[in-house]
Parts: C-alpha cells; sequence; structure tokens
C-alpha cells in the first residue's frame, strides 16, 4: 500500500494540459489499498471537459485502490470549490471521492446564480429507459434556456437545432454501447470583455470503449470483421465513418452536423482507448492519433464558438 | 386532395403509451415503449397514414430508425398489412435526423423512401437513389394531384406501357396512391398524390 500525493497543478484548465497529467498519473497503475490524494491548490480554472475528466480519473483510481480518492486544498479563491459544488460534483463523486478540509465557511453560488450559463452534470445511467427521458428533460431545459446557452451560435447559422442532433447522438452511445454510466456538463463562456463566446458540450463515460464495443460486435456475430482497422485511432475513424453506423443516425451524424456548420466555429476532441480524434477550431481538417496510454472509456468534448454582434 | 387519409398524430401515440418526455423523443427506448399503440392505431387506419409530427420538438436519429424504419422494414416483408405512410408538420431538427436516416447508405443495402409533406413548403423526399425518371414522374404527380399512365407517357414522351411501369414502380415503393376507374375502354388505374 502506498500513499500518492498527486499536485494537479493548473492541468484542468484546457484539454491538452489535461491529457499532459493523465500521462504522468495513470490511474491504471496505482494498486488495492494505496491512497490517492489530489492537490487542488494551484488549480486556477476548470473547464468541463477537464471536470468530467477528472470524475473518470477518481472513478478509474478508486476502481484499483478501492479506496476513495482525497481531494485537497480546493481553493475557494479563485471559486474552485463553488464551481465544483455548483456542477454537482461532490454529489455524484460522493462514492468514490472525499473531500479534506472545511468548507462549511464557504459561501456556495446560489443555485438561481449562472444557471442560466451552465447545466450541472447529468448522470447518464445504464438504465436506457430512464436515462433517455433524464436526457430529453435536459434537452427541453436546454432548449427553453436556448436564447443564454446558444443563441449567438444559432444566429450566426440558422441551423442551431443541430446542436440537439449532436447531444442526443452522443449521450445515446452511453447505455447503448459503453457499459457503463456516463456524464454530460453543458457550460456557456463569455470572453471578460463578452465580445467573443462560447459554449462546451463534454461527454463521458468509464466503459468498454469504442475499441472494446465494436471488437465485442465482431465477438458476437453481431458486425462483420473489420477489414485494415488496427489502432485504437482505426476504430475511432471507423466508428464516426458512415460504414460505421449500422442503423440509426449513429456517430457519424455528428462530424455532418458538425459540418453543416461552418467548421471553423467548432471543435471536437474524443479519447477512446489509445484512441484520439481531434478538430481543432481553426481546421477543417480531422486528425486521428494514438496516445501511448490508455483511457478507460470515452471521451468527449464539443465546442460551440461565436461572436457578439456589435 | 386524397380522400380518406388517417392521420396518426405521434405526440399523442406517445402520450398514451404514457412516455414521460412525449415532446422529445430520442433513443430507441421511446419507439419500442409507443410501439404497441402506434401498431393499435396503424391497424385502424385506411391504406394511406399521415404521421404528423405536430408538437414533437425532436425526434432523433434511432428513434425515427426503430420508430419508422422497423414498421417500413415489416410493411415490405409482408410482415404486416400494407400502408402507405408520409409524414408531416415536422420541424428543423426532427427533418434533419429524418433524412439523415433515410438516405443513409445501409450495409444491409435495403433502401427506404419516405414523402414529407412541408405545408407551404411544399414536400420533400427522403431517399437514397430513386431512379431519376421515377423522380420527375412523382414530381409530375404531386403537382398534378391525379394522373394516368397516358398523361405520363404524354408528358415524357414514353410509351404508355413504359409510363405505366414508372407508376407502379412509385406505388409499390409506397409514393403515390391509385384507384381503379371504368372507362368506355375497360378498366384504367388513377394514380394520386398523398397530399
Amino acid at each position: 500500500m502506498n500513499t500518492h500525493l498527486i499536485e494537479l497543478g493548473d492541468h484542468l484548465r484546457d484539454e491538452l494540459r489535461w491529457l499532459v497529467f493523465y500521462r504522468s498519473y495513470d490511474p491504471n497503475l496505482f494498486s488495492k489499498g494505496d491512497a490517492v490524494f489530489l492537490d487542488f491548490s494551484k488549480v486556477s480554472f476548470i473547464i468541463p471537459y477537464c471536470l468530467l475528466g477528472l470524475l473518470a480519473y477518481c472513478k478509474s483510481a478508486f476502481r484499483k485502490t478501492k479506496v476513495k480518492v482525497t481531494l485537497c486544498n480546493i481553493p475557494s479563491y479563485p471559486t474552485i470549490y463553488q464551481y465544483m459544488e455548483r456542477t454537482d460534483f461532490f454529489t455524484i463523486a460522493a462514492n468514490f471521492v472525499q473531500v479534506e478540509g472545511d468548507y462549511s465557511e464557504v459561501y456556495l453560488w446560489d443555485r438561481d446564480y449562472v444557471p442560466r450559463k451552465m447545466y450541472g452534470i447529468v448522470e447518464i445511467g445504464r438504465n436506457r429507459i430512464d436515462s433517455a427521458n433524464k436526457i430529453a428533460q435536459t434537452i427541453d431545459e436546454l432548449t427553453q434556456r436556448y436564447d443564454d446557452i446558444l443563441d449567438f451560435f444559432a444566429s450566426k447559422h440558422e441551423n442551431g437545432h443541430l446542436f440537439f442532433t449532436i447531444l442526443s447522438e452522443i449521450t445515446a452511445n452511453i447505455p447503448e454501447h459503453s457499459r457503463s454510466k456516463g456524464y454530460l456538463l453543458v457550460q456557456k463562456y463569455e470572453s471578460q470583455n463578452k465580445r467573443t463566446i462560447s459554449t462546451s458540450v463534454s461527454i463521458m463515460d468509464n466503459g468498454v470503449g469504442i475499441r472494446g464495443r465494436l471488437e465485442e460486435q465482431v465477438t458476437n456475430g453481431d458486425r462483420r470483421p473489420l477489414k485494415n482497422v488496427i489502432t485504437d485511432s482505426d476504430y475511432l475513424k471507423y466508428a464516426f465513418s458512415e460504414k460505421g453506423t449500422r442503423s440509426g443516425a449513429g456517430l457519424n451524424s455528428v462530424i455532418r452536423s458538425l459540418k453543416e456548420w461552418d467548421t471553423h466555429d467548432t471543435a471536437i476532441l474524443v479519447v477512446s482507448g489509445r484512441g484520439v480524434m481531434y478538430k481543432g477550431q481553426d481546421s477543417n481538417k480531422i486528425t486521428f492519433s494514438d496516445e501511448q496510454l490508455f483511457f478507460r472509456g470515452t471521451h468527449t468534448t464539443i465546442w460551440f464558438y461565436g461572436d457578439i454582434e456589435t | 386532395m386524397l380522400k380518406g387519409v388517417s392521420k396518426i398524430s405521434v405526440l399523442k401515440v406517445a402520450e398514451e403509451a404514457g412516455w414521460q418526455t412525449p415532446k422529445i423523443l430520442i433513443w430507441r427506448e421511446p419507439a419500442q415503449k409507443i410501439r404497441p399503440v402506434f401498431l393499435t392505431k396503424l391497424k385502424e387506419s385506411g391504406l394511406v397514414c399521415e404521421m404528423d409530427f405536430s408538437g414533437i420538438e425532436t425526434a432523433d436519429g434511432s428513434f425515427i430508425d426503430e420508430f419508422l424504419v422497423t414498421e417500413l422494414r415489416k410493411i415490405d416483408a409482408g410482415q404486416t398489412d400494407k400502408r402507405i405512410i408520409y409524414l408531416s408538420k415536422m420541424n428543423d431538427t426532427t427533418i434533419y435526423n429524418a433524412e439523415l436516416v433515410f438516405t443513409k447508405k445501409r450495409p444491409s443495402k435495403e433502401k427506404f423512401f419516405i414523402l414529407v409533406d412541408k405545408g407551404k413548403s411544399g414536400w420533400t423526399l427522403f431517399s437514397e437513389g430513386l431512379e431519376a425518371s421515377l423522380q420527375e414522374t412523382l414530381s409530375m404527380i404531386m403537382e398534378k394531384k391525379k394522373i394516368t399512365s397516358n398523361d405520363v407517357a404524354k408528358k415524357f414522351n414514353i410509351s404508355v406501357p413504359a409510363a405505366s411501369v414508372r407508376l407502379k414502380n412509385l406505388f409499390d415503393l409506397r409514393l403515390i396512391f391509385r384507384t381503379e376507374e371504368t372507362t368506355t375502354t375497360g378498366m384504367e388505374f388513377i394514380y394520386e398524390a398523398l397530399f
């Protein structure tokens, strides 16, 4: 049994820093009985993808150690603790995370504060009927808050409804294929001068991953053996292609929907197993690559960018 | 306007089946849950059936696939009574998702065709690979509303038997309706637009 005191640094402020952190402290290397402490003292900002990544990280660590991960030195200024509390992180992670320190004096964000810009973490369980209703309710509430969450984007592109196509297709894979629970977090950001705006949609599960699921389907005889699909990124590429979609609109519709927009206004990152699919804001090109480390499940983030007209 | 069209409201079906979020139908689960109510209504309906999507805010690709394509597959396979189904009053989200599903190339090589009544914006056909000759004949019927093989033969300068084949193919694909009428020269098929 070992104790791991891990400094998170400021690795929660963007996707690439988070991947760097994950590479350095792979949770799959922990052993049963190990105590894992995550030190938040240098965390100054958290984006939704990293928050969900942290959730997955703690879950993976707990799966190995069977000991709750301890979060310590969470700052209340900047308002990291308040942000995490507002997203319901502590409630959702209660089974595998514990918080060290006394935060009873911290003035928490009012539940009516910020809600127009943020939709707290939605847990997507393995019960497909409950989850279908839960995501439908989420879409319903997001539709009502559409003016706050995505109007900047929709007004520019006139087809903002594709947002909901993407949301339903990506989340559907969790109960249908992942074999695990998943999480969704939607949030809008305004730059300090309020000239630029972006909305982030992050979805994460800790399940079998895209490769795992496709291999399972081939083994079960539900799908023909895949030709020239070898690496995890090959599996990602296949899953997001038209060929990879057997019924429904499938993951390919996510790519198609993003392409319906001016692709310079969207970005997507999908990490599953060792495979990485990425399209940046400034490029139309979707790239596929393989990481050395294995990321359990599938982690996705999509960004929608826009400007405020002056 | 075609007479005897039965209308099935998707919203009412979902409500009647007790689906919790009837206006937002995503994933396969609501389709599976509401199918028994839908099939009862479909059985009670006439040959031509309008699937009315008014009040549905979002129906995603998985729902449409499970709800509609599954039934069309059964109709094609003769596992259920023939019905000519068309869609109406879909909003932009649902039209987009339905188009993705119906225009997709399927590994099974199956093809499904369905007409969508877009109200004042006209109509659209969701299809993957409808022959150009059938497409132009369909456009003619949608404009004229009622035609015979003679009309088609004249318009496209083809023989009457060739025109009859085109019309029969469109009828077999469930894209038009036909009735038989007695004329001075014998029996004649009259083909009608669905809406």
